[in-house]
């Protein structure tokens, strides 16, 4: 009778012993991050794998964020800062450089999106509604990247790079240049005033003092499990190829250009 | 009562199994991911484009020139009307900047910047017999400097001056304070 009831006990213990060398591998990893936070030497010789990712605006590096040394490094710059010289007044219908890519600057492979905003400011940072974005003409270029037309607006597109953005490496620009449309000269305002004294009409452009503005959001997720990844990231649902191509699996996609369609 | 607590002990071993997993589940979801944003942008400055002619008459002669009221660079053309009975010569007092163009007007050829003011265009007027007093009109016209789509400005001979503005009209009243119920 004693015999059984210690067998049961060693049995017991030996379940519990095993939950705890469980438990206490589970713990590893952590306990490797901080050795290798505190061994100089051992930092020296492996690579950690990090991502990083960058948008490059006229062969410039605008803005990047990659995780170095258990950190983040990043700086966020401004889109359109040499599009215009010195005292130099923007000129409607001239086209402006205006090639962006995507660098991956981290050590891991990537796919990469770029999400674009375009709208028209007047007072400071009330958006206007009424004056249309596509007067603000981005040329897009395809060149591997293709537009979710389901999540594209008037207002926002939305780009995918369909290979996998090596490490190190940058992808094609997705567009080459800007210019605003000239119709904006064209629409006037006249004011017609009546006083006592006569009439006064005072004509003035109507859109003269607005603001156009250009976004890029730039989103990188890593290629492993890169289904379930992007899934999680980016809330969309996507294919890849036996080459690592990447493809959106539901409809209202077409090729990033603005070229017109062939017949 | 044994088999009892065999199942208790069982039960509280799958618990510990059950966390164990639980605990790396999180890891498992955690995907490399990052992000970047840059924006810009650049406003308008359209401006308004206006141009006043001067005229002096001397000698039967009209000296005609246009200055550029305006905060942009224009183009600029002009034309004068008289009667029948009167007869109108033209002669370029700047040197070659002025030509005949169509619908009857002279076009300067540069680009008139604000403030500047083109050379003469001198009208000279033959009343040939004609004895009452008569008007001669001068009609000018601007047009902001047009350019192509590398921002080079396009040359007077290839402005279109036959393009339109989309025109919104408001009206308002001002009433002057004293005045009311007058006629």
């Amino acid at each position: 009778m004693r015999k059984k009831k210690n067998a049961f006990l060693n049995k017991s213990f030996l379940l519990f012993g095993a939950s705890a060398i469980l438990l206490l591998m589970s713990t590893v990893g952590s306990t490797r991050a901080a050795l290798t936070y505190y061994s100089e030497n051992y930092e020296m010789q492996i690579e950690v794998p990090s991502i990083g990712v960058s948008l490059v605006e006229n062969g410039q590096v605008v803005s990047h964020r990659n995780y170095v040394n258990d950190k983040w490094q990043e700086n966020t710059g401004e889109l359109l800062a040499n599009m215009l010289g010195e005292e130099e007044k923007l000129v409607l219908g001239k086209k402006y450089p205006e090639a962006l890519s995507v660098r991956n600057s981290g050590t891991i492979d990537s796919y990469v999106r770029v999400i674009l905003h375009k709208n028209w400011t007047k007072d400071g940072e009330n958006v206007d509604t009424e004056l249309s974005p596509e007067l603000i003409e981005l040329n897009l270029l395809g060149n591997g990247w293709i537009e979710d037309e389901n999540a594209s607006t008037r207002e926002r597109t939305v780009l995918y790079y369909t290979q996998v953005l090596p490490s190190g490496q940058e992808t094609a620009p997705l567009s080459d240049v800007l210019r605003i449309n000239p119709e904006i000269g064209t629409k006037v305002t006249e004011t017609r005033t009546t006083t006592a004294t006569g009439t006064t009409i005072t004509t003035t452009f109507a859109y003269d003092g607005y603001r156009f503005n250009l976004k890029a959001e730039v989103d990188a997720v890593q290629t492993h499990n890169a289904v379930d990844a992007i899934k999680s990231a980016w809330g969309v649902d996507v294919a890849i190829g036996g080459d690592g191509s990447l493809s959106l699996t539901r409809g209202g996609v077409k090729p990033s250009t603005s070229a017109p369609e062939q017949p | 009562m044994k088999k009892m607590r065999n199942k208790k002990m069982l039960g509280l071993a799958a618990a510990a199994l059950v966390l164990t997993a639980g605990a790396a589940t999180g890891k498992a979801m955690a995907y490399f991911t990052t992000y970047v944003t840059a924006q810009g942008g650049h406003e308008l400055e359209l401006g308004f484009t206006t141009t006043i002619p001067n005229e002096v008459v001397k000698d039967w002669t009209k000296d005609i020139t246009l200055t550029n009221t305006g905060e942009k660079d224009c183009y600029v053309r002009v034309k004068t009307f008289a009667g029948t009975k009167y007869k109108l010569d033209y002669v370029d007092g700047s040197g070659g900047s002025w030509s005949a163009g169509p619908e009857g007007y002279y076009y300067w050829h540069g680009i008139l910047a604000p403030g500047e003011t083109t050379g003469s265009l001198l009208v000279k007027i033959d009343k040939l017999e004609a004895t009452e007093s008569f008007n001669v009109i001068v009609v000018q016209e601007c047009t902001p400097v047009p350019y192509d789509e590398e921002g080079n400005a396009l040359s007077w001979d290839q402005v279109d001056w036959s393009r339109t503005a989309d025109v919104v009209k408001n009206e308002s009243q001002e009433t002057v304070k004293g005045e009311e119920g007058k006629e």
